[in-house]
């Protein structure tokens, strides 16, 4: 009898207790610690407040991009039905059946059974529900999210997966694999300087001649040949394109190194811009600045919260280090987590690279830093901090355009596809 | 390689005694329990037994001390926070001086113009490298596994080790090694030892 | 032997050293309040082995996670709150009570108390212990067990508390164990030379526990007060100092890994001449080695946070002298049982005996575990691939798992005949013994081969290196290995105390190996 007690209270005890480590772990957060980095600088083994410079020499040789990044980014693009930016009347309003599930790279566990309850996105409501990535199971059900106050809670990590609005966005080449690209007529296009174009599985056919009209002013972008390594490219008309040198493509390779002042505290890659926004050079734009942004991030959120900017405007944003954690401060299209979520937790993400319109590599504790942007067109980014596990505990903000809609038909001027 | 302990030989050796022991132990143990013949052990003998093991142990600690003591003369100064920046250029021959700082979870990487870099430290084959550790928040670990050595330190500490770069150009593997919060097990860095030629000078202005 | 008259609620009435249904005969008030000795005993192994399964389920859970690279399942949250609770409960919930367990079962006897003195403290010691661990569950924290700060001060959660407290109550429930071990040793009344080295091994425990407890309960506590800003002792950013707290919790946190240690050299020192019908073939040299042991595990802790230091002092080497040193007293006690194995035949009653191959079996882990130790002290190799890496965990598990644990199962196999009237399954026995030789030597020997590849401890993922991978995916197969032989284990417990042979009158043919009584008076 007492063997039978023993045998069923042991069982019981140990369910009860692998439920509650398991399943219903508790949140992963951590208090925001004190830093000693004021004791380091007064020690002389840190540099004074505003005086560190990034290092040119490690570029991105050093932090490969993994192949599998446009994998994931295609393959989370194609479960959107195809081309992500075109008209999708399916792209429903993500609420109550989570969607996202699916996404490449989120690991469920046990908590697929949870419906996501309806959040309320305060002025963003317009906005698709950015799916979530699920990968710790459940902590504990998701609360709805009050965007406004978005610094107290720990925000789970959004994947960008189902959102359209993006005007121009890359060209997933996805499914067209079969066809060789037609040529484009860039046509009106002509400001913007032409996205970033994913080619995707696009292997077969080479790439038809581009003409590309009177896209002069802006160097073209990189281009992200992904696969489409094999065919050489026939030559692109560049037309008038002539000014800017055509940026390096990004084909794995390490880009050059941009020879800086170091006092222009801006590191390896941080032209980069892209997907309508530009980074400027902060002296040349003095003058044109319509206005300034403070951003001050800290564990664990930004305080500003989501930014609401027009399309043209150049903004001047002062990101500051409030906290007691050295931070980065990135911002990437609205979808470019769809890449890099599968290996968000995994043990070489420091040692890795992904994709960004901008990266400031490192911002002590108390340091800030200022970067201008010129918003070119219509469109929804983020920015965040994607030190392991920072972006989870919630330091992430949108930056979007105002009147961005859900019913993403946006113009992809004379595009004929 | 070079190892930053010099520890390749001692090391051998060392692993080698206890191998040699745990062996002996197990094959006693066996034949105790599985040989046919018995054996009445003398009293003397543990005594005998006593001795050897007292000689391993005065053996061990020399050796280990006569390793660490070389390598900590490599080591110029004091750790403590002195005020100064560690690494008297004129008193020591290190080729390169970087200042570690981990945090959660990463490592920023100062030279001695104070250039930032994250998560990387690029060096030149063969160098003679000295880390000074700082901690923003917790106690972490420094591990370089093709160096050899691993440290810890804790925030407001200022530790010192040095090493010697690997001669073969490519990137090793840096880690934390004592666990620090929810990204430990992300906070690794790269040791990217460069090409000879006209590298290792400092940034590129 | 015949019972004394009942001194609390439910001192049964069965002989104590014939085998008899002891547990059958009880009733669960009997077995969760009783007084008597051996009943008390019993709830302790008994709830050990439910902590080993739970710690144990904990250990194959990240496991999986563990077995090949990336993130499959949880992610470290999940991942640190497992192994926190698997530490904890493994260190302080399971192999250093069920050895305590088997040892308070033996002891009356042995030290002819007939009883265990001072039972009231023994069971607070015990509802203690049952209370840390229930609040360290429901306080899942992921501060590992280890507790280091300031780490442990920051990690998020408003539960963390429990766990400070949980660290608390164990110092607590353990400092009552030690007064009491103290208590019954010093009930002696024979000569000091005479007493079973039982006694002297209790004696050493009660040292251990004495002195050091009071840190682990003081550094609990200091861990609660820092963590809601009443005290700065700890904390660097208010003008605490980590090293405080390291020096404060390695001085318990060395003895603490002899806790299970000593205990379990008592039980082979009090099996073996029963399973071999000789005394042990030198009495003096377990005495010294019991009290060489005690004091010089006071004196070796700086060697757990060696690198904390840039230039090593006289300070540091002293500590690794002794650490050195502290090899020794173990390597008599092995030297003493290889000895007392080698001097004359062992009879085949004691060959076929599940629990002297146990004793063999974990003798032979001591000597796997205990040579590394040997490396472990020196500063310059730990320094490269010891100082936390898999290395660690390696020489612990062999030492935890591959001594102390099969300590306790041939204990508890010994005791079975004598608490239940039966005999456990032969087969099933020596099945529980193979997957576990096997089951651990890989599981060691995996855990050593990554340590020196500088596998780098509580990581949820890894990188993908071939010296890390297969090493990974084998060691979780050993761990499922080591699980199985516990669920068979458990399955020859519940299944032989209703359905086995009942068990002989002197079921470990004692008397036909020349010992008169299964404990007998005599010295040792």
């Amino acid at each position: 009898m007492i063997i039978r007690f023993w045998l069923i209270s042991g069982i019981v005890l140990v369910g009860v207790a692998w439920y509650l480590v398991v399943p219903l772990s508790l949140a992963p957060m951590q208090s925001s610690p004190v830093s000693a980095a004021g004791e380091y600088r007064q020690a002389g083994l840190l540099p004074a407040v505003g005086e560190m410079a990034m290092s040119r020499e490690i570029g991105h040789g050093v932090f490969e991009i993994p192949e599998a990044d446009a994998a994931h980014a295609a393959e989370a693009a194609e479960s959107d039905g195809g081309m992500p930016g075109m008209d999708m009347p399916e792209a429903d309003m993500p609420g109550a059946e989570a969607p996202g599930m699916d996404m490449p790279g989120m690991a469920m566990g046990e908590q697929a059974e949870e419906p996501m309850p309806p959040m309320d996105m305060g002025e963003q409501a317009q906005e698709p529900m950015q799916p979530m990535d699920m990968s710790e199971p459940a902590e504990q059900p998701m609360q709805p999210m009050d965007m406004g106050e978005q610094a107290q809670q720990p925000m789970p990590p959004m994947d960008m997966g189902e959102q359209a609005e993006e005007p121009m966005p890359p060209m997933d080449m996805g499914e067209q694999a079969e066809q060789p690209m037609p040529p484009m007529d860039m046509g009106e296009q002509a400001e913007e300087p032409m996205q970033p174009m994913d080619m995707g599985e696009q292997a077969q056919e080479p790439m038809q001649p581009m003409d590309m009209g009177e896209q002069a002013q802006e160097p073209m972008q990189p281009m992200a040949m992904g696969e489409q390594a094999e065919e050489p490219m026939p030559p692109m008309d560049m037309g008038e394109q002539a000014q800017e040198p055509m940026q390096p493509m990004a084909m794995g390779e390490e880009m050059e190194a941009h020879g800086e002042p170091a006092d222009m505290a801006m590191g390896e890659g941080e032209h980069r811009g892209g997907r309508g926004l530009r980074i400027l050079d902060p002296h040349e734009a003095m003058g044109h600045i319509d206005r300034e942004v403070a951003i001050s991030m800290k564990e664990w959120g930004f305080e500003s919260g989501n930014l609401t900017v027009k399309a043209g405007e150049t903004i001047r944003l002062i990101v500051r280090n409030t906290g007691n954690i050295p931070h980065e401060f990135m911002i990437m299209p609205a979808d470019g987590m769809q890449a890099v979520n599968y290996r968000l937790e995994r043990a070489d993400w420091n040692l890795l690279e992904h994709e960004a319109l901008f990266e400031r590599e490192i911002v002590l504790p108390g340091d800030s830093f200022e970067v201008v942007l010129q918003v070119e067109q219509p469109g929804m980014w983020m920015y965040m901090c994607m030190f392991p596990y920072h972006m989870q505990f919630g330091m992430m903000g949108m930056m979007m355009t105002e009147g961005t809609s859900t019913d993403g038909n946006p113009s992809m001027g004379g595009m004929k596809m | 390689m070079q190892h930053a302990l010099g520890l390749m030989g001692n090391q051998a050796i060392m692993v080698g005694i206890m191998l040699a022991l745990g062996i002996a132990g197990i094959v006693a143990l066996f034949l105790a329990v599985f040989l046919p013949q018995r054996w009445h052990l003398v009293y003397r003998m543990e005594l005998g037994f006593v001795v050897l093991l007292v000689a391993l142990v005065v053996y061990a600690d020399n050796d280990s001390a006569g390793t660490y003591r070389v390598y900590e003369a490599g080591l110029s100064g004091e750790g403590a926070l002195s005020g100064k920046v560690v690494g008297d250029a004129e008193t020591d021959d290190f080729d390169r001086r970087i200042t570690a700082y981990a945090f959660q979870w990463g490592f920023v990487f100062l030279d001695e113009k104070g250039v930032a870099s994250r998560n990387a430290v690029k060096v030149a084959p063969g160098e003679k490298v000295l880390f000074t550790l700082a901690s923003n928040d917790v106690i972490h670990g420094f591990n370089v596994p093709a160096a050899r050595i691993t440290t810890e330190f804790e925030p407001g500490e200022m530790r010192r080790i040095w090493i010697r770069a690997p001669e073969k150009p490519g990137k090793y593997l840096i880690q934390c090694v004592n666990y620090c919060g929810l990204g430990h097990a992300q906070m690794k860095a790269w040791l990217v030892v460069g090409d000879a030629v006209g590298e290792g000078d400092g940034p590129h202005v | 032997m015949t019972a004394k008259a009942a001194t609390a609620v439910g001192e049964t009435q069965t002989p104590h050293w014939a085998p008899a249904n002891l547990l059958g005969s009880l009733s669960l008030k009997q077995f969760l309040l009783s007084n008597d000795y051996r009943v008390f005993a019993l709830k302790g192994i008994l709830t050990s082995l439910v902590m080993l399964a739970l710690a144990g389920l904990f250990a194959l859970t990240f496991r999986a996670e563990l077995a090949q690279p990336d993130i499959q399942f949880f992610g470290a949250r999940v991942y640190m709150g497992l192994m926190t609770t698997h530490g904890m409960i493994m260190v302080f919930g399971f192999v250093i009570p069920i050895v305590l367990s088997v040892c308070y079962y033996m002891m009356p006897v042995l030290l002819k108390t007939e009883r265990l003195l001072w039972i009231g403290a023994a069971q607070a010691s015990y509802w203690t212990l049952v209370l840390a661990a229930l609040l360290l569950i429901v306080g899942r924290p992921d501060f590992t067990w280890t507790v280091y700060v300031p780490m442990s001060l920051r990690v998020g959660g408003d539960f963390v508390w429990l766990g400070y407290w949980a660290i608390v109550l164990v110092g607590v429930s353990e400092f009552l164990a030690g007064a009491v071990l103290l208590r019954n040793v010093l009930a002696w009344k024979g000569r000091w030379m005479g007493m079973p080295l039982m006694g002297w091994a209790m004696l050493s425990e009660a040292g251990l526990l004495l002195v050091s407890t009071p840190l682990l309960a003081l550094v609990g506590l200091y861990l609660f007060t820092d963590w809601i800003g009443a005290t700065a002792l700890f904390d660097p950013a208010r003008g605490g100092s980590a090293k405080t707290f390291l020096w404060m919790f390695w001085f318990y946190g060395h003895p603490a890994v002899y806790l299970p240690l000593v205990p379990a050299i008592a039980i082979v020192y009090t099996l073996l001449p029963r399973f071999l019908g000789r005394p042990i073939w030198s009495y003096l040299s377990g005495v010294i080695a019991f009290l060489l042991l005690s004091v010089l595990s006071f004196i070796v802790f700086h060697h757990h946070f060696q690198p904390d230091v840039t230039t090593h002092t006289w300070v540091q080497r002293l500590f690794q002298i002794l650490t050195l040193f502290i090899f020794i007293p173990s390597a008599l006690h092995v030297f003493n049982w290889i000895a007392t194995l080698w001097q004359e035949d062992i009879p085949a009653s004691a060959r076929e005996a599940i629990p002297f191959k146990f004793t063999v079996g974990a003798i032979f882990f001591l000597i796997v575990g205990g040579v590394t130790g040997f490396l472990n002290a020196q500063i310059s190799v730990d320094t490269d691939f010891i100082h936390n890496t898999y290395w660690i965990p390696a020489h612990f598990h062999a030492m935890f798992l591959g001594f102390c644990g099969q300590m306790a199962a041939a204990g508890i196999y010994y005791l079975y005949p004598y608490f239940t009237g039966r005999m456990y399954n032969q087969a099933l026995g020596n099945l529980h013994f193979w997957l576990w030789q096997f089951g651990i030597f890989a599981k060691v020997m995996l855990m050593y081969a990554l340590g020196y590849a500088y596998f780098p401890r509580w990581v949820v993922d890894y990188l993908p290196l071939d010296e890390w991978v297969t090493a990974q995916l084998w060691l979780t197969v050993a761990a499922f290995v080591i699980g199985l032989g516990f669920i068979l284990f458990i399955a020859n417990l519940a299944i032989g105390a209703r359905w086995g042979a009942p068990a002989p009158s002197d079921p470990w043919a004692l008397a036909a190996a020349g010992r008169a009584e299964a404990i007998p008076a005599a010295a040792n």
